[in-house]
């Protein structure tokens, strides 16, 4: 991924979050997992409720695009909208959340092991 | 009437850890030692707590899985009338908000969140629930007083 693609969190002068933002830039992989197992096994309804959750931590995190676009596929579920069009939406939301970065040069916390975090986003 | 201040209880409730893990820094960061943070994922969990009384301001989201936000805001109730409680909501119905109103919610914030109006209404209800404290162990002063004079 280039850096003209990246999109960055607007909390990332703030140093009092800037280790938050990274726990939550680093945890958005799961996140996507998880509505990925969602939208492939037909769990529209979790599917929905992740979006939805997506949508209230992302702009909270800085990143109003990516709320944008989990608005959106929040809403197609809810409108019941097809599956093309859901699918559509879900991959927006993936692509942004692929480009998101904390701030350059990303700190100490990126180099942890993707096991660790996972340990500590599910054990919250 | 000289009532000692003692660090606020407050409840934060979210399902999403990211979420608490925000508003907990968030509201360290401001209030440091004035405020007294427990926060929990699970809404049956801050109902067992809120049942055992002791909280000061409950701070939840509306809309979880299994308990909901008015729940939690009925038990705070029941257990302290002074509680403040505070919702905070992705996507509400009107019915649910009026429902909050109704129920004695003092205020909510719209996700995604706005540090400074987290902060102010925190502020707010921090101070409102001093002085129901303090208004309240003044009463108990007099009748203490009275009782003393008889």
């Amino acid at each position: 991924m280039s850096n003209q693609a990246a999109i960055y969190s607007s909390f990332d002068a703030d140093p009092d979050f800037a280790e938050l933002v990274q726990w939550f830039v680093k945890a958005l992989p799961l996140r996507m997992r998880a509505m990925d197992r969602a939208f492939h096994g037909g769990d529209l309804s979790e599917l929905g409720r992740l979006a939805h959750q997506m949508k209230g931590a992302a702009g909270s995190y800085g990143f109003p695009q990516i709320t944008l676009a989990a608005d959106e596929l929040e809403h197609a579920v809810r409108l019941g909208d097809s599956r093309a069009a859901i699918e559509q939406r879900f991959r927006r939301l993936s692509t942004l959340c692929q480009q998101a970065r904390v701030s350059e040069p990303e700190r100490d916390i990126a180099n942890r092991s993707s096991a660790e975090l996972a340990a500590n986003f599910l054990s919250d | 009437m000289n009532v000692q201040r003692s660090a606020a209880r407050l409840l934060l409730v979210d399902d999403d850890p990211d979420m608490l893990r925000l508003l907990t820094t968030l509201i360290e960061t401001e209030f440091g030692g004035d405020i007294k943070i427990e926060s929990l994922v699970q809404a049956a969990a801050a109902r067992d707590r809120l049942e055992q009384g002791g909280v000061d301001i409950l701070l939840t989201d509306l809309e979880m899985p299994g308990v909901n936000g008015l729940a939690l805001l009925r038990c705070a109730k029941r257990r302290n009338a002074y509680t403040q409680v505070l919702f905070i909501t992705g996507h509400s119905t009107q019915e649910a908000l009026l429902d909050a109103l109704d129920l004695g919610a003092t205020d909510y914030l719209l996700k995604p969140i706005n540090r400074r109006e987290v902060l102010h209404v925190i502020r707010q209800a921090h101070e409102r629930q001093q002085r129901w404290q303090q208004a309240l162990a003044g009463t108990w002063q007099q009748r203490r007083e009275m009782v003393a004079c008889q």
